[in-house]
């Protein structure tokens, strides 16, 4: 199934020493990296990854996973080994041995279930992280299906337990108001890590790794995708994640548009206080508060609203709240996770660039 | 006495609660302003079956009983008290009124289209010079070979200008006797709206009768056996403004607890203060109180038998405790309860109809002494 | 055409809360109600069948209790409820619902697509429209809207990370729907009564499914302790220059994964 396109050059080398420096004496793996035989359970060994080059260009969610898998790689005393799908090329590959992997396989096509799952079968991983995203999530759960595996999708935190070598995963539960620590008991242990849950590595170009290109015939998904037109509109005010809101305090027209501009950059939805209606930028169906809409966004973002005891009722619900504010004493800066005090049309007309 | 409710009437008044919050709620303050009648709503409603919710299956309806009606008024009442009271007489009044003392001929006519939402039911019992006296009825109906000629004027008659079909009563040779009137007959004339202090979205015209000719199939029942008949509507109407009380008096607190936690006096959230707290605390004992009173006489009504005593003790608790708590709830407020823009006060404009509706607190209690003192062998003339 | 539409009965997430001295989940002002994206699959199932015929058929697992949401799926339109209840499946995991359900839909035979919400909102992962559709060999479609069907083809739409996709897949197929456009209807009163006074919500056990204990009750994971929220610290002022505080401000942002 594999054909080797470049020697194992370096199959075992400072990968091995690397984690040998980091090992602790109850942890019998570095046996397992100098005598070459397994000690995992049932051979399951080595932490997988898989990752996906678009236009020869990795995420950086990517890279923060392979960061990941190098760091309990080198708790566990085992071997990074990516599977590399899309198109990838050489350039690519290095990459990700820069940020930690050893051993980079080419996939030629897209990841299918099907063969994924046979090609795990046989390899035996221990651990198989990948990116979080709705593909990769039914993915996982296809070969954790057909693997009997442990799947944990949403990881916002990934350890090894000392003891046994079992990972506890965190994920977020309840729509985000706490988080499960999840132990998993079957091999392989297949996790999807969130964005942002991990750092970007920094890369070390002189690490070297062996790159190989797999010949087996990914199947094309049974399942066509086509780019359909964005639809425009923007998301509903009470169902919206993230709420762009104006007030008096943007002044004229040319502020209200700042806002505008900040919530398309966001993909938020639009909305307003009294004194945003009063000034005709809004209607009366997206006034915030106990006399308009009630809201309940994972972020809300108040930009020249001072915060009547009305408004306030409106929003209180918010998971997070940013308020922009002409004067330090404005009540709603108290209700803020975070607060900017000044001008706020400058301040939103420069968190609008600070976005990119 | 079980009053837990059943797994149907649980998924009846989440699914009362839901269409109240979503589609009745958010239209009550424009109603108000704007005084427009919920039609809206009714349609809605209509389309969910609710309208007709109490009626048979065969005419349209979900055969609800009147624990499972009384839901759908808390409901509504919860929400928006003008749609809440539309609802109640079109259904309470007008459709169960038809269901009971109508013939099957007349119930196969009004019934469907009443549950439909085609026509809008109202019910015309009160005049200038008769209230809830309605022995002294000066509306009259002549009877002519096959035919009824009625001439008179009836005042404050809800859903009047929405109305397709009228319960009319009027004083025949043999007493007082409903008519099923339909909104296009000759001689019967819908007057200008009435302006109020609250329920402003709920349609309150006088109807003038002159020489109204209807055919011997519309009389409903007997002659004579009109007062019979508006005794059991109004049994059932002081029922559920007694539902409906509840879920205004359970909106208004929900109002003032929210206020009470975010407005802040002197350093502290004003519901830390303790006689804030008494407010509080009191209102939502007399909720819990008016919460079994409400539930025990549906579960009596739907038992069968007579009710009168304790429909006018619940309608007399419950309009009291509603007014009560709003009152509260605008003290709660403060300066900022008696503002339009919050909704507290139009809270409390439209629960002072909650005395008044279906005769007033007075009239209650001299209905509640006089079936007590009947108990006891003394007859009182009401 | 037969559609299978898997529902969920959950604590409503809306009313559970965090207990932050016991370090726990308090669910005791949280109602249990139908998982939200389920019901959106229930409507997406109708509107299938309001087009093109056939039978709606929702499917939960569970005890008897919740049989209540199979009622409000009969009473909103479903033609048929089956509830999967046996003490066997009480401490089954992801793994042995998908394949419960899997062996249920198979069992009700000639079903042509299954329909579930995109996730369970309470402890859900997302995983189970995909680990029905592998128990199946079908395939699968996340986090759609909007399915249509075209002679045997059905087309939904998919927003992922980046952009929104047109589908298509030929049936059979499972499909997990997102929260659409079109919302939910609300059950009529009288389809409220018939479903619970005269509807049937037929109860199937393991043994009609011929599932076996090895099959459905392996633990794959095991919860351990809940990670509590960092407290909300309010009242927090970002200082500089507008440039400044707004660069710091964004910065906080992605670092809360916020945006």
């Amino acid at each position: 199934m594999l054909r080797p396109l470049r020697g194992l050059s370096m199959t075992e080398g400072n990968s091995a020493r690397h984690s040998l420096k980091a090992k602790t004496m109850q942890d019998l793996s570095y046996l397992e990296a100098l005598m070459g035989e397994p000690v995992g359970e049932e051979g399951y060994r080595d932490i997988w990854g898989l990752a996906s080059a678009v236009e020869g260009r990795l995420s950086d969610l990517s890279l923060q996973t392979v960061g990941k898998a190098r760091g309990l790689a080198d708790g566990l005393g085992a071997y990074v080994r990516f599977l590399l799908a899309g198109a990838p090329d050489e350039e690519t590959a290095q990459t990700l041995i820069a940020h930690g992997a050893d051993y980079v396989y080419l996939a030629p096509g897209q990841a299918d279930a099907e063969t994924l799952a046979a090609f795990l079968r046989e390899r035996k991983p221990e651990i198989v992280l990948l990116d979080d995203s709705i593909t990769n999530r039914a993915l996982a759960a296809r070969v954790a299906q057909a693997l009997d595996a442990s799947l944990v999708t949403e990881a916002e935190d990934v350890r090894a337990d000392p003891i046994d070598r079992a990972l506890l995963v965190t994920r977020p539960i309840y729509e985000g108001i706490a988080s499960q620590v999840i132990a998993c008991l079957a091999k392989p242990q297949i996790v999807t890590v969130r964005a942002g849950a991990f750092p970007l590595p920094y890369p070390d170009r002189s690490r070297t790794g062996s790159i190989e290109q797999l010949s087996a015939s990914w199947q094309p998904d049974a399942v066509q995708y086509e780019p359909a037109p964005e639809v425009a509109s923007p998301p509903a005010l009470t169902t919206a994640r993230i709420v762009v809101s104006a007030g008096r305090g943007m002044e004229d027209a040319e502020g209200f548009a700042l806002v505008q501009q900040l919530a398309a950059r966001l993909g938020a939805a639009i909305a307003g206080d009294r004194g945003a209606l009063d000034m005709g930028w809004i209607g009366p169906e997206q006034q915030v508060g106990a006399l308009g809409v009630i809201v309940t966004p994972a972020l809300y973002i108040a930009c020249g609203i001072e915060g009547t005891t009305e408004h306030y009722l409106g929003m209180e619900g918010a998971r997070a709240v940013i308020a922009l504010c002409r004067e330090s004493d404005a009540p709603l800066l108290k209700a803020a996770d975070w607060g900017i005090i000044g001008s706020p049309k400058e301040i939103v007309r420069a968190l609008v660039e600070a976005m990119g | 006495m079980d009053f837990s409710l059943t797994e149907e009437q649980q998924m009846f008044r989440d699914l009362f609660a839901e269409f109240a919050a979503k589609e009745v709620a958010p239209q009550a303050a424009a109603l108000d302003a704007e005084e427009r009648p919920p039609l809206a709503a009714l349609q809605k409603a209509a389309q969910q079956g609710f309208l007709g919710a109490p009626l048979p299956e065969a005419y349209g309806g979900a055969g609800l009983d009147m624990l499972g009606y009384t839901l759908l008024l808390e409901a509504l009442g919860r929400a928006c008290l003008s749609t809440a009271f539309t609802v109640h007489t079109h259904t309470g009044l007008a459709a169960l009124t038809v269901l009971r003392h109508g013939t099957e001929e007349q119930k196969e006519r009004y019934l469907p289209a009443l549950a439909a939402g085609e026509r809008t039911g109202a019910f015309a019992l009160t005049e200038p010079e008769a209230g809830s006296d309605f022995g002294n009825l000066r509306t009259r109906a002549r009877r002519e070979g096959d035919s009824y000629v009625l001439d008179g004027t009836k005042t404050w008659v809800a859903n009047g200008e929405i109305a397709g079909l009228f319960v009319i009563f009027a004083c025949t040779e043999g007493g007082v006797t409903p008519f099923l009137i339909e909104r296009e007959a000759n001689g019967l004339t819908v007057g200008r709206r009435e302006r109020t202090l609250g329920l402003r979205g709920l349609a309150l015209n006088p109807l003038y009768l002159e020489g109204c000719r209807v055919l011997v199939e519309s009389r409903l029942g007997a002659e004579g056996e009109g007062l019979a008949i508006a005794r059991a509507a109004q049994d059932r109407g002081r029922l559920s403004v007694a539902a409906m009380s509840l879920g205004a008096a359970q909106a208004t607190l929900d109002l003032g607890i929210t206020f009470a936690l975010q407005r802040k006096q002197f350093g502290v959230f004003i519901a830390e203060k303790q006689a804030i707290q008494n407010y509080l605390a009191d209102s939502s004992a007399e909720i819990a109180a008016l919460r079994h009173l409400v539930d025990s006489v549906a579960w009596k009504a739907d038992q069968g038998g007579d009710y009168t005593q304790d429909a006018a003790i619940a309608k007399l608790f419950g309009s009291q405790v509603a007014l009560r708590v709003a009152n509260r709830m605008v003290q709660v407020h403060g300066g900022a309860g008696y503002m339009k823009d919050y909704p507290i006060e139009r809270w409390f404009r439209d629960a002072r109809a909650l005395d008044i509706a279906e005769g007033p607190g007075l009239l209650q209690r001299a209905v509640i002494a006089r079936e007590m003192l009947a108990e006891k062998g003394i007859a009182v003339v009401a | 055409m037969r559609i299978a539409v898997c529902i969920k009965q959950i604590l409503d997430p809306r009313a559970v809360r965090l207990s932050r001295s016991r370090e726990a989940i308090d669910p005791r002002q949280a109602a249990r109600i139908v998982n939200p994206p389920d019901r959106y699959a229930l409507e997406a199932a109708l509107r299938l069948r309001e087009r093109h015929g056939g039978e709606v058929i929702a499917l939960s697992v569970g005890a008897r209790d919740v049989s209540d949401a199979l009622r409000e799926a009969l009473a909103m339109g479903a033609d048929r409820a089956i509830l999967l209840s046996d003490e066997m499946l009480a401490g089954a995991d992801a793994s042995g619902v998908a394949r419960a359900l899997a062996r249920a839909v198979e069992h009700i035979g000639d079903v042509s697509l299954v329909l579930t919400g995109e996730r369970a909102l309470d402890t859900g992962g997302g995983t189970l429209p995909a680990r029905l559709a592998q128990e199946l060999g079908w395939p699968v479609v996340t986090d759609a809207s909007e399915p249509q069907l075209e002679d045997s083809i059905l087309r939904a739409f998919q927003r992922d990370e980046k952009q929104r996709w047109s589908v298509s897949v030929a049936l059979p197929a499972v499909l997990a729907v997102t929260r659409q456009r079109e919302k939910p209807r609300y059950p009529p009163a009288l389809r409220i009564a018939w479903a619970y006074r005269e509807a049937e919500v037929e109860t199937w056990d393991c043994d009609d499914l011929g599932l076996s204990p090895e099959e459905i009750s392996a633990r794959h994971t095991e919860e351990r302790n809940l990670v509590m929220p960092p407290e909300r610290n309010l009242g927090f002022i970002l200082s500089g220059s507008p440039e400044e505080a707004a660069r710091s401000l964004v910065a906080e942002l992605r670092g809360k994964r916020l945006i």
